[in-house]
């Protein structure tokens, strides 16, 4: 989040919520990719033991970090491949620029990238004359549509055919037909001739694996591959957590990520990459940077929120989640959307208030921590979040009412004699309007209806 | 510039009050022998054939069906078969030109239909990456159960230090970024084909 926000989250979500194409390709694709999460984890014999210890591997993981990234550098550079250490977005940009300008190099092609979309990189190159050219299909889309992604798996689930037509006709200068295949074959053809004239391919990174001093690189097109492959320079972009200590880790990881994320028992393309070309080898980059991105992680490690940095951005948050699902990815208005993105915008921008509303946009229903991987408790961390963003001039009678529940339900009799009290109100009935907040706090909601005795 | 000291030296994590103890625990599949790779293969979208080395020029003869140009990699167990480019004195605009690309794979993968490239094996990335058609070439022999066993195996099969690539390929190059509709080919090869030799080929 750069820049002020003009319109509040409240508004953004009306605004998705008035748009029906939206909400049926938002509603279709997180369908789809739910339903493949649970099929591919029952194609595991042991799918719960495996969450359990990748919550736990995460959890040491993140306590080792110096030493592991330490670790992985060493092997790393020993192969010939270069470090950045980034501590925020304006290091890691200008380290990209000093890379592309001592080659001289004017084209980049790049593979999708979240960390990237958090720094902005995008913005930076073209402001420096750099010509760039995303290669995921999803993210071409959106390039020339001038937007961000909406999902971490599927940056484009909310672009429908005829609106891609569109897109790709204007970029062609023909007429593109609103045809899956000839859509997808159309972005074939003008991103082949981008892969082989780019002087550099940029990246993300999936996992680091400490004892080896590799990367990997999952995806499903061969676009990753292609950008690794092919230009003379691979730059790689890669938020600090991103470290798993060992190969075993990162077999349960692999083993999670992409059944968690689309249903796929792995992507279709798992890239280990451990430097740059190998005597013996005719292709491959010359030179390969990866740049390790701190960007105010180091003020979420060692906080309550630390195991928010467990993620390995699967996106099964977004798409079991009631609020994700109605509203898609841009009313957050973030990096990042979703459960995970309502936890982390507001920790990797500390400064920005608009940032905090984020914690709202959330049921508290828990869903998000049920599908998790790695299970990292989001739900109990957007409330936490919550709690520390309580304005601290809420009026009087808001605080002591909070207080009031808060020292009900800490007790057994306490939660008790508010439930009767609860069951009492419901003969009364509810009231629509009240003075300020109240008032806006009553009248959307709908009390429950009472049914027998018993609530 | 921030330099590395500085940066780890910001790093204070919280202890957890769970931790990884011991060994990870394996990663079991449901399935996981050579019917079981065919079946998720051909659930992918690729095509499997099983033949002795023999019959091997036949039998990429006939997928082949006269698309070329055929591009032939340098591993021992694709190299004396006939084609139209050689990689790597092809390079990579041999590769793009190529219509069809036929390699050697080091291992397939039962439990997740992958086929394993090795890059310091294929002298390069990009042999079976630009055809639109890719023929993978694989000793029966070399066909694992799990991922695991070469992830966690990784030290005796490289005992010189990985090559630069390693790369999973499960099944057509493919892409659902419009309307979550299926497409192949949308980067990578979108027809792949995998044939097992039965009988193992001498290396050299």
């Amino acid at each position: 989040m750069t820049g002020p926000v003009p319109l509040t989250l409240s508004r953004r979500a009306d605004l998705a919520l008035d748009d029906p194409a939206l909400r049926s390709s938002v509603r279709n694709a997180t369908s789809v990719m739910g339903v493949g999460r649970l099929d591919a984890l029952a194609r595991l014999e042991n799918p719960d033991q495996l969450r359990d210890a990748a919550r736990a591997a995460r959890a040491s993981t993140l306590a080792d970090l110096p030493r592991l990234l330490a670790t992985w550098a060493d092997a790393f550079e020993s192969r010939g491949g270069k470090v950045c250490w980034a501590k925020d977005a304006s290091e890691a940009v200008a380290y990209v620029l000093t890379v592309l300008k001592r080659h001289g190099a004017t084209t980049v092609a790049k593979g999708k990238s979240m960390a990237t979309e958090e720094i902005h990189l995008n913005a930076a190159l073209g402001a420096a004359g750099i010509n760039v050219v995303e290669t995921d299909l999803g993210e071409f889309i959106i390039q020339l549509a001038g937007e961000t992604p909406s999902h971490l798996i599927a940056p484009a689930i909310h672009k429908n055919r005829f609106q891609v037509a569109d897109l790709l006709s204007a970029d062609a200068g023909f007429d593109v037909p609103p045809a899956i295949d000839a859509e997808v074959a159309y972005a074939r053809a003008r991103l082949r001739e981008s892969f082989l004239s780019a002087d550099v391919g940029i990246t993300g990174v999936n996992f680091a694996v400490a004892e080896a001093g590799a990367i990997c690189l999952v995806e499903n097109e061969g676009n990753g591959r292609l950008c690794t492959s092919l230009p003379r320079v691979h730059i790689a972009v890669m938020g600090m957590e991103r470290v798993v200590a060992d190969w075993a880790e990162l077999d349960v990881m692999l083993s999670l990520l992409a059944r968690s994320a689309t249903g796929q028992d792995l992507t279709v393309y798992t890239n280990i990459l451990s430097g740059p070309r190998q005597p013996g080898e005719v292709d491959g980059p010359e030179q390969m940077h990866v740049i390790v991105l701190d960007n105010a992680r180091s003020d979420i490690l060692g906080s309550e929120f630390q195991e928010a940095l467990a993620c390995i951005r699967c996106g099964a948050c977004l798409n079991t989640c009631p609020v994700y699902r109605n509203i898609g990815g841009h009313a957050y208005g973030s990096v990042y959307a979703g459960p995970i993105g309502a936890v982390l915008t507001p920790l990797l921008n500390q400064h920005e208030p608009a940032a905090r509303e984020l914690a709202e946009a959330s049921s508290l229903c828990g869903a998000c921590h049920d599908v998790c991987p790695v299970r990292i408790p989001l739900h109990d961390m957007l409330q936490q979040l919550r709690v520390r963003h309580v304005p601290q001039d809420a009026p009087r009678l808001r605080r002591a009412a909070f207080r009031l529940w808060s020292l009900l339900w800490s007790t057994r009799g306490g939660y008790r004699t508010s439930v009767w009290l609860a069951r009492a109100a419901l003969r009364l009935p509810a009231p629509r309007r009240g003075p300020g907040w109240a008032g806006a706090w009553l009248s959307s909601r709908e009390a429950p209806r009472r049914k027998g005795r018993k609530l | 510039m921030t330099t590395r000291t500085q940066f780890l030296a910001r790093l204070h994590a919280e202890r957890p009050d769970i931790s990884r103890t011991g060994p990870l625990p394996e990663v079991r599949y449901r399935g996981v022998g050579e019917a079981d790779f065919r079946r998720r293969w051909e659930a992918l979208g690729g095509a499997m054939h099983v033949c002795g080395p023999a019959e091997l020029p036949a039998t990429i003869e006939a997928l082949v069906q006269g698309r070329g140009p055929v591009l032939v990699g340098t591993d021992s167990l694709v190299r004396e078969l006939p084609g139209d480019l050689r990689w790597p004195a092809c390079g990579v605009p041999g590769a793009a030109a190529a219509g069809v690309a036929v390699v050697g794979a080091v291992a397939a993968i039962a439990a997740t239909a992958s086929v394993v490239l090795d890059s310091r094996v294929a002298q390069g990335r990009s042999a079976a990456l630009l055809a639109p058609v890719a023929v993978f070439v694989i000793r029966r022999a070399d066909l694992l159960a799990t991922p695991s066993q070469i992830l966690r195996h990784t030290s005796e099969r490289w005992p010189d230090g990985l090559p630069s690539q390693l790369v999973f390929v499960s099944g057509p190059s493919r892409s659902a970024d419009i309307e979550m509709t299926l497409t192949r080919g949308v980067h990578g090869p979108g027809e792949v084909h995998v044939v097992f030799l039965k009988a193992a080929i001498p290396l050299g």
